[in-house]
């Protein structure tokens, strides 16, 4: 490679083996990170800069292989082959070698220059596993470099290692690993007959690749091919090697040139790695059987949502507690004497003080404190890997939707943001599920529903008509998936997912996770909130509040039984959910929504609030993932429904309580 | 021996030839394989040789082509029967008296294009059909080599790809309740299957 001072680097490897800690490790950036597979759906890039250099990094979601039957595989693939990066860091995970490998081999089909980081070393030898590295690097002729990315090991030696390769100074032979004589007899006879034939294709995909992908009747190349002048003559040959290969081994020559490759990667892995003690895993194995246990798993399943909730919903109240003693009691009172003495007319002084700073003392005192914690919560399940158990547990209840156990795993990220819950619906592998998936994941109340629900109906009516809020919602959720289910057409798939080990979380990675989190929430939702509340400032000034009361209250008085100045927070909801909270303070004037609401007024709103559109944030990912028309049927039934439900929910508990 | 018993006899009979290939077996060792007396075989024996479809060549026994054909059609209908189209209560009695009993491919995804794919698998086989089982009737904590994947290309590759290749050896680890997925240990790692997957990776069990 000539000496170039920009560089093109690619991290590519099988989910979840540590991809996006070496991204974050390499570009300082903070791509998100857990223990489950696929929760980077979409490409990350981040730029590295290093004694002159500048490493352009992408990171890609996670495969098994670089088939054509999802989605993800194509576009890695065709990024590597078309696009050629000018280096690619294939990241495994060390405890894992023969599946890994496979992919490795793969990446080596397509004539790439690979660098092997060999992740995860301590979790490794925690396995009992000792592996080569040395013996490695020769077997595949390529760098590898141990690493455990997560506490920084071997980052550095891999950054000198792709910069040796940027100086030239290494050297990178591309030759892949060959086959049983069978396969690969076949394979070079294709290839020659590929280069004869048709050169311009040979020149954008490697022969020997394409000579693969013909004998494993990949359908995009195949198509490819046959769209070219002298395809039909490859394609003639292909089918004959085809029909030779499935009849020595018996099974579609696909799956027979897996076994191939399978066998190549054990055999690598045969060589390298040594079992040199017992593992020192007997916690977390006892952990994975008690947590995924049949009858068990459930209610541990129950108790850790519930212990959640309980536990956000302790510290978020005792950090209110403190916190409006600290802003109401000491702070704005304060505050505005300040202002007054300071001679500023009486209007300007309400729209400094409960305009713009009501906005920033609501969202710090209603909202962060059960934002926080709830974070914190949610990256300990990430990190730890209980997600995946969790998934295995829901499946059969998941296909009663036409979704299977992957899809619950969004489910759970949605009690923390719609936003990322919606594009983590790409882990579902078809557009239907997706589609499926979006619609009832919209519906899980977000953090910022959950300030609604726990600040108003926990706070003042009980902890239990929450968590009977929680419950109906995952009733709604059932009944709403089930009935998409029967009307999107299609067929539903199985669940095919790797279980990873139980990990023990990072406290500083999660901590960092948080912090990020909870960053993006200030940044975005705080100056939302402001303007709101001065928006609702102005129009109190301007006389308008009560006029827009009167034009919402057939649906809102009438119909759900709640006071006219609750329409205002309700329609602002549409900013950010936890708004409608922060502005309910601003136009009754008060955080003790006791004086102004009743039990039934307080469930009825946060039911509605809870329901009806999910936030503009939302309704952004979901014209980007599922186009105009499906958001807006999604948006329309959700706002049916929640003003239905409203209404209802109005009439029957008004006979309880 | 009643016919019923009879028809069902002859393909035993057929795979036990089958695998034990040019071996010598003696017919004591076909009936305890197969747990019947020793009468029945010295029966099958006749009429499966009267009917060609195995040559005695000094008592190493081999398979015919027209043998290979009725114990691919015995495996086909196995397998059907058995495991992808299970017909219970009245459809059962129905099948059973009606007489003929259709083998509807198509309906389970096979194609014209992917149906010699399946009875290359069938020919496949390692050992007698009557040992092969879907992979949700394996035990938790037994052991079983993968024979075949059932299904189409886009589904069978995605098996493959995550490593259940014909051959591969793997270990039930865990069931979920009901018609839950399962978690198998294989290739150093573990996999969670549904259940519509699991029932059609077939799979020969072995003692660990």
């Amino acid at each position: 490679m000539e000496n170039k001072k920009s560089l093109r680097i690619a991290l590519a490897g099988n989910a979840n083996v540590g991809k996006s800690v070496v991204f974050n490790q390499l570009t300082g950036l903070n791509q998100v990170t857990g223990n489950w597979p696929g929760k980077t759906v979409e490409r990350a890039e981040g730029t590295l800069y290093y004694e002159g250099y500048t490493f352009n990094v992408l990171d890609l979601p996670g495969i098994y292989s670089l088939s054509a039957y999802s989605l993800e595989e194509v576009v890695s693939r065709d990024y590597i082959a078309i696009d050629r990066p000018d280096i690619i860091i294939n990241v495994i995970d060390a405890s894992n070698l023969e599946r890994n490998l496979y992919f490795t081999v793969q990446l080596l089909e397509l004539e790439a220059p690979v660098i092997m980081a060999c992740n995860q070393m301590d979790f490794c030898s925690k396995k009992g596993i000792c592996i080569d590295l040395e013996k490695l690097s020769n077997l595949l002729n390529i760098p590898v470099v141990g690493t455990t990315a997560i506490s920084g090991i071997g980052i550095s030696e891999l950054i000198s290692e792709v910069v040796s390769i940027a100086q030239g100074k290494t050297k990178i032979i591309l030759k892949p690993p060959e086959y049983g004589v069978e396969i690969e007899k076949r394979i070079q006879n294709l290839k020659e007959k590929i280069q004869s034939n048709l050169p311009d294709l040979a020149e954008l995909y490697p022969p020997r690749w394409l000579s693969i992908k013909l004998l494993e009747k990949d359908p995009i190349i195949v198509e490819k091919v046959q769209k070219l002048d002298n395809g039909n003559t490859v394609l003639e040959l292909a089918n004959k090697h085809v029909k030779e290969i499935e009849e020595i081994h018996g099974h579609i020559s696909s799956v027979a040139i897996a076994a191939e490759r399978y066998n190549i990667a054990n055999r690598i892995a045969q060589k390298v790695q040594e079992f040199v003690k017992e593992p020192r895993l007997t916690f977390e194995e006892k952990l994975d059987t008690l947590t995924s246990h049949r009858i068990f798993g459930y209610p541990i399943l129950i108790a850790i949502m519930a212990i959640m909730f309980a536990i956000v919903f302790v510290v978020g109240d005792f950090l209110i507690v403190v916190l409006e003693g600290i802003f109401y009691g000491a702070l704005l009172p304060n505050l505005e004497t300040f202002l007054i003495d300071a001679g500023l007319p009486p209007p300007i002084i309400s729209i400094i003080s409960r305009g713009i700073l009501g906005g920033i003392v609501a969202g710090i005192t209603i909202a962060l404190p059960y934002i926080i914690p709830f974070y914190i919560i949610l990256a300990f399940l990430e990190d730890t890997g209980y997600l995946p158990r969790a998934a295995f547990l829901m499946d059969n209840i998941m296909h009663k939707m036409g979704l299977h156990g992957k899809a619950f795993i969004p489910l759970i990220l949605g009690y923390g943001c719609s936003v990322p819950a919606c594009i983590g619906c790409r882990i579902m592998e078809t557009d239907r599920e997706r589609l499926i998936a979006g619609f009832v994941v919209v519906l899980i109340p977000c953090a910022a529903r959950t300030v609604v629900i726990l600040g108003l109906v926990a706070r003042f009516v009980g902890f239990g008509w929450a968590m009977g809020l929680y419950l109906f919602n995952l009733i709604l959720i059932f009944v709403l998936g089930r009935i998409a289910f029967k009307t999107v057409p299609g067929e539903p798939m199985g669940l095919i997912m790797e279980m990873p080990t139980y990990k023990r979380p990072s406290l500083k990675v999660m901590l960092i996770k948080t912090w990020n989190r909870s960053k993006d929430f200030v940044y975005i939702a705080f100056p939302l909130m402001v303007a709101g509340s001065l928006v609702i400032e102005l129009l109190r000034l301007a006389g308008f509040l009560e006029i827009i009361g009167m034009v919402m209250s057939p649906i809102f008085v009438s119909w759900l039984g709640l006071p006219d100045f609750s329409a205002i927070p309700l329609v602002f909801g549409i900013l950010r959910k936890e708004l409608t909270l922060i502005l309910l303070a601003d136009v009754a004037g008060t955080t003790n929504f006791a004086l102004v609401l009743t039990p039934v007024q307080m469930i009825v709103f946060a039911l509605v609030s809870m329901i009806y559109i999910p936030c503009i944030a939302t309704i952004g990912a979901l014209l980007r993932e599922y186009g105009g028309k499906r958001t807006a049927i999604i948006i329309i039934a959700d706002i049916a429904l929640a003003i239905i439900l409203g209404g209802v929910a109005f009439r029957l508990l008004s006979l309880f309580l | 021996m009643s016919i019923r018993k009879f028809e069902e006899l002859i393909p035993c009979f057929l795979e036990l030839i089958n695998i034990n290939g040019a071996k010598k077996l003696s017919i004591q060792e076909m009936a305890d394989e197969l747990g019947v007396p020793l009468s029945d075989i010295e029966t099958v024996m006749s009429v499966a040789q009267a009917n060609e479809l195995f040559t005695n060549d000094q008592d190493v026994l081999k398979i015919t082509e027209k043998g290979k054909e009725a114990l691919r059609i015995h495996r086909e209908k196995y397998v059907h029967d058995r495991f992808i189209h299970r017909k219970r209560g009245i459809h059962r009695f129905l099948a059973k008296h009606k007489g003929k009993n259709s083998l509807d491919w198509h309906k389970h995804g096979l194609n014209n294009s992917n149906i010699s794919n399946f009875y290359q698998n069938l020919e496949g086989i390692e050992g007698r059909i009557e040992e092969i089982i879907p992979l949700t009737q394996l035990r938790v904590g037994e052991k079983g080599i993968v024979q075949f994947m059932f299904g189409g290309r886009g589904k069978v590759q995605r098996l493959a790809d995550m490593g259940l290749t014909p051959g591969a050896e793997i270990i039930l680890n865990k069931k979920a309740l009901l018609r839950g997925p399962i978690e198998i240990y294989i290739r150093n790692s573990c996999l969670a299957i549904g259940f519509g997957i699991a029932k059609r990776i077939f799979v020969k069990p072995i003692d660990s």
